[in-house]
């Protein structure tokens, strides 16, 4: 074989001597050595390509939607007191109480000799917050606490199922017509006989309005308290606005008008307590903390954001992802509610949801965030022309990525819908979602898949 | 020092080319996308300027590759060298759609002599087939009433590297043994767009083909009536390309979502036979007439549908001399003139239609200062496939430029 190596070698050698050679280069430089064309792409040729990917919208994973009752929604220090009760259409009779402090005025002008009681009236301030109809008149109570405003845990907090003794008798109460939406007050005359106690109380320098602490001792808060039969749940400013003012005469050649302010003394104190009537509502049966299908409440799931009603989204058969034999790539996971056709009209439903982790006891885990850490909120779309198209729309992809890394999906691990957890005591907002079987306002899911064979 | 300075003519060939690190891509056909690419035809100057033809046609002062056998035809001391490049324009049509382009590139390199006066050899490389389309596809997504765009570009090509050996076994029968080692890519790319939803992902395929490949050949030369009478024989049994498939799926941020590096795959290159019959007068004509089948029938391919048939071709030529050789001619007097044709049935088979093409060739051979060297100059023009059924046609023009350089061997040039 050795031979035929050498000879080989010698060739290549001979080949290298040759002058011919540069035939080739001249050759090389002939020809312009490689591929040119001006070719776009164009669809010639599109019959005979066999696509090795392809996208898909695939919408039939099933969506199952409950009713879940929180046992409680932190109420406190929301800044809004709420007061008054409506009966809601689908949610049964409503009702909001407000309880506050009130502290002493920061100076005080009473002259003991001159000055002649006057009157003593609470003033609030419309937020132009309500829910129901403000047309009819309204009948409101105002008590005196006959115990002191304490926490319930160590948290500060109070809940909307809080509630504190009161004293048997209201110090006021005043039917009025409501104009929320004025930038108004309504102004309460209380008793007189607790005026009268207090200006004495300021006259004798007594004891009780020697310092804070001894003034709670006396006067304990108020309670806002609405009567049964009225129509609409109004939000007050619960701020520097709502006073309480006792008012004298100071008695001269010319009498004089004397106002002492009594303010709220604990913002973060002040809550509201909520309750709700819900016999012969979709939501009669619920207990709390328990999944209420929505095929039990009429095919609807709700919202109440503070008595702490909130949707809960399951999804039964997302496990069949990881069964699919066809490779795929998610490429995004949108949630669609629609809320129900006619029950948006009255009462707006809030301008942001978002949504929460939740377990199989169904409590708040926390707050889901998307791969950036901010709250993943779906926006309220308003379709008011046709009424067809008015939703919410949930990106969702991290959440059931991050569910799936771990290579299951635990069908325990449901999502709360509700509003924002700081917003969630503040208010009575509510949504009421379809869950129509057939219907157009169905839930959706929508997987954006990428198929493809490697 | 002159030697130095041809290596580096050499060295600066070969990269300018490309020819080993990357295929020469020597195509731009949609029907490059099925099974290895368009194979390319064998032939050097002269074979395609007498329509392709050539099995039964004996190397001489000019190499001939469709046979292994014809090397041993290779006179004693004779060292050949032949060069190739291809300019190749082509225009094609289907229904409502017209494109057209040109592309040009080094063909072959190759070199043949002979060791004993029985056994002679040739190494060189060619192209054995090559990929080259973009196609644009729109496709409804699936669940909603948006389409989406998939633009697949297909790349890349077969190199073949060859080293024959012809064994003269009788003074008129030459058998031949073809080791051939076949590589490079196969690429597609694959990109989706679906913009209103901003889904963006491409796919690329490779299969990176490397492996080695046997065909043998047989001429049998026999004198009737003072006509030199040649048969030639091709065989290749069915033979399995190994290539590595690589697949690798990235969304519209270039993150790599899946990848599949080493899957070990192949394609199968078919059972091949051809028959030529050659008759020569010396020094007056020589004419050629080959048949050859591939036997692409229920061979699969992965990432195609449909099936395969068998091909056939056809191919026919004529090399004459119309004035006798003489160094006091005019020049165009010693000059060979070729003329061709060819017919082939291609293994593709699309909506009903069999992929069919013809081509019409005819050639030159200018001799050089040295007698023995050669230039030769072909044209082909012909059709490919067809516009009905909605597929495409192409009509070609090639114009085929061949250096076939002979040098004595072991022989001082003072001497000759």
């Amino acid at each position: 074989m050795f031979w035929h190596l050498n000879l080989m070698v010698k060739m290549i050698i001979f080949m290298l001597r040759i002058k011919t050679i540069l035939y080739g280069v001249l050759i090389t430089f002939f020809s312009s050595c490689g591929f040119e064309t001006d070719i776009e792409n164009i669809p010639m040729g599109k019959d005979f390509v066999s696509s090795q990917a392809w996208l898909s919208l695939v919408d039939s994973f099933s969506v199952n939607m409950s009713t879940v009752v929180l046992d409680s929604v932190r109420t406190s220090g929301t800044g809004i007191a709420w007061v008054g009760s409506y009966t809601d259409d689908e949610l049964g009779n409503i009702s909001a109480s407000s309880y506050f402090e009130i502290g002493l005025p920061l100076s005080v002008n009473v002259d003991e000799e001159i000055d002649r009681y006057d009157s003593l009236t609470l003033v609030m301030q419309y937020t132009s917050n309500y829910y129901g109809d403000t047309l009819s008149d309204q009948l409101l109570h105002i008590y005196q606490l006959a115990e002191e405003l304490v926490p319930e845990d160590e948290n500060d907090s109070f809940y909307n199922t809080s509630s504190l003794r009161m004293k048997n008798t209201p110090i006021g109460s005043i039917t009025f017509s409501p104009r929320p939406n004025r930038k108004d007050s309504i102004q309460i005359r209380l008793s007189d006989n607790l005026g009268r106690d207090i200006l004495g109380k300021f006259k004798n320098k007594d004891d009780s309005i020697s310092t804070e602490e001894r003034f709670k001792e006396y006067f304990r808060g108020i309670a806002l308290v609405s009567d049964v039969n009225n129509t609409t749940v109004l939000g007050f400013h619960a701020d520097s606005t709502l006073r309480m003012i006792l008012h004298t005469t100071r008695q001269g050649l010319e009498n004089e008008d004397i106002e002492n302010v009594f303010r709220i003394s604990n913002g973060s104190y002040q809550f509201n307590r909520f309750t709700a009537d819900r016999s012969h509502t979709g939501l009669e049966s619920v207990g709390y903390s328990e999944k209420l299908p929505s095929s039990k409440s009429g095919d609807k799931t709700y919202i109440q954001s503070g008595l702490g009603v909130l949707t809960r989204v399951d999804f039964p058969s997302m496990q069949r992802l990881l069964e699919m034999d066809q490779l795929y790539d998610l490429f995004k996971v949108e949630l669609i509610l629609f809320p129900e056709p006619g029950t948006y009209n009255e009462i707006a439903p809030p301008s942001q949801i978002v949504l929460y982790h939740t377990d199989k006891f169904n409590r708040i885990v926390s707050e889901i965030v998307d791969n950036y850490g901010s709250v993943l909120a779906a926006e309220y779309h308003l379709d008011s022309v046709y009424h067809e198209d008015t939703r919410y729309v949930f990106d969702i992809t991290d959440f059931i990525k991050t569910e799936f890394s771990n290579g299951y999906f635990d069908s325990e691990h449901g999502l709360f819908i509700g509003e924002t957890y700081t917003k969630l005591g503040s208010s009575l907002n509510r949504v009421v979602f379809s869950d129509q079987k057939g219907s157009a306002f169905k839930p959706q899911l929508k997987l954006y898949f990428l198929f493809y064979n490697s | 020092m002159k030697r130095f300075k041809n290596i580096t003519w050499l060295f600066l060939f070969f990269y300018m080319c490309g020819v080993i690190d990357a295929p020469a891509q020597n195509t731009m056909s949609p029907y490059s996308i099925f099974g290895p690419g368009e194979i390319l035809s064998k032939g050097f100057g002269r074979n395609i300027g007498m329509g392709r033809a050539g099995l039964a046609v004996m190397s001489d002062n000019r190499l001939n590759n469709l046979n292994p056998a014809s090397y041993s035809g290779i006179e004693k001391q004779h060292f050949i060298f032949e060069i190739g490049v291809d300019g190749k324009y082509s225009d094609f049509k289907s229904f409502g759609d017209d494109m057209n382009g040109f592309n040009g590139n080094l063909s072959y390199l190759a070199m043949g002599f002979r060791y004993t006066p029985w056994l002679a050899a040739s190494i060189g490389l060619s192209p054995y087939s090559s990929v080259g389309y973009n196609i644009s596809t729109q496709s409804n997504m699936e669940g909603t009433l948006l389409d989406y765009t998939s633009d697949f570009e297909g790349s890349g090509g077969i190199t073949l590297a060859y080293w024959a050996h012809s064994l003269k076994l009788l003074d008129n029968l030459s058998l031949g043994l073809n080791t051939s080692y076949l590589f490079g890519p196969l690429t597609q790319q694959e990109n989706i767009s679906q913009s209103d939803y901003g889904m963006y992902y491409s796919v690329i395929q490779n299969d990176y083909m490397s492996s080695f490949y046997f065909d043998y050949g047989l001429q049998y030369a026999f004198i009737i009536k003072k006509l030199d009478f040649s048969i030639g024989l091709t065989y290749a049994h069915e033979q399995n390309l190994l290539s590595k498939h690589s697949f690798i799926l990235t969304d519209g941020n270039l993150n790599t979502i899946a990848a599949d590096e080493d899957k070990t795959s192949h394609i199968t290159i078919p059972e091949t036979a051809g028959l030529g019959i050659s008759v020569q007068n010396r020094g007056k004509y020589l004419m050629a007439l080959d048949y050859r089948i591939e036997q692409w029938k229920g061979l699969k391919y992965p990432t195609m549908s449909g099936d395969f048939q068998n091909a056939h071709s056809f191919s026919a030529g004529i090399e004459f001399r119309p004035w006798r050789e003489s160094v006091t001619n005019i020049f165009y007097k010693n000059w060979s003139y070729r003329v061709g044709g060819n017919y082939n049935s291609s293994y593709l088979k699309l909506k009903n239609k069999v992929i069919k093409g013809y081509a019409l060739n005819a050639g030159i051979g200018i001799p050089l200062k040295d007698r023995e060297s050669t230039m030769n100059v072909a044209i082909e023009a012909g059709v490919n496939g067809t516009t009905s059924n909605g597929l495409i046609e192409e009509r070609f023009l090639l114009l085929h430029l061949n250096f076939s350089i002979n040098e004595l061997w072991f022989i001082q040039k003072k001497f000759y």
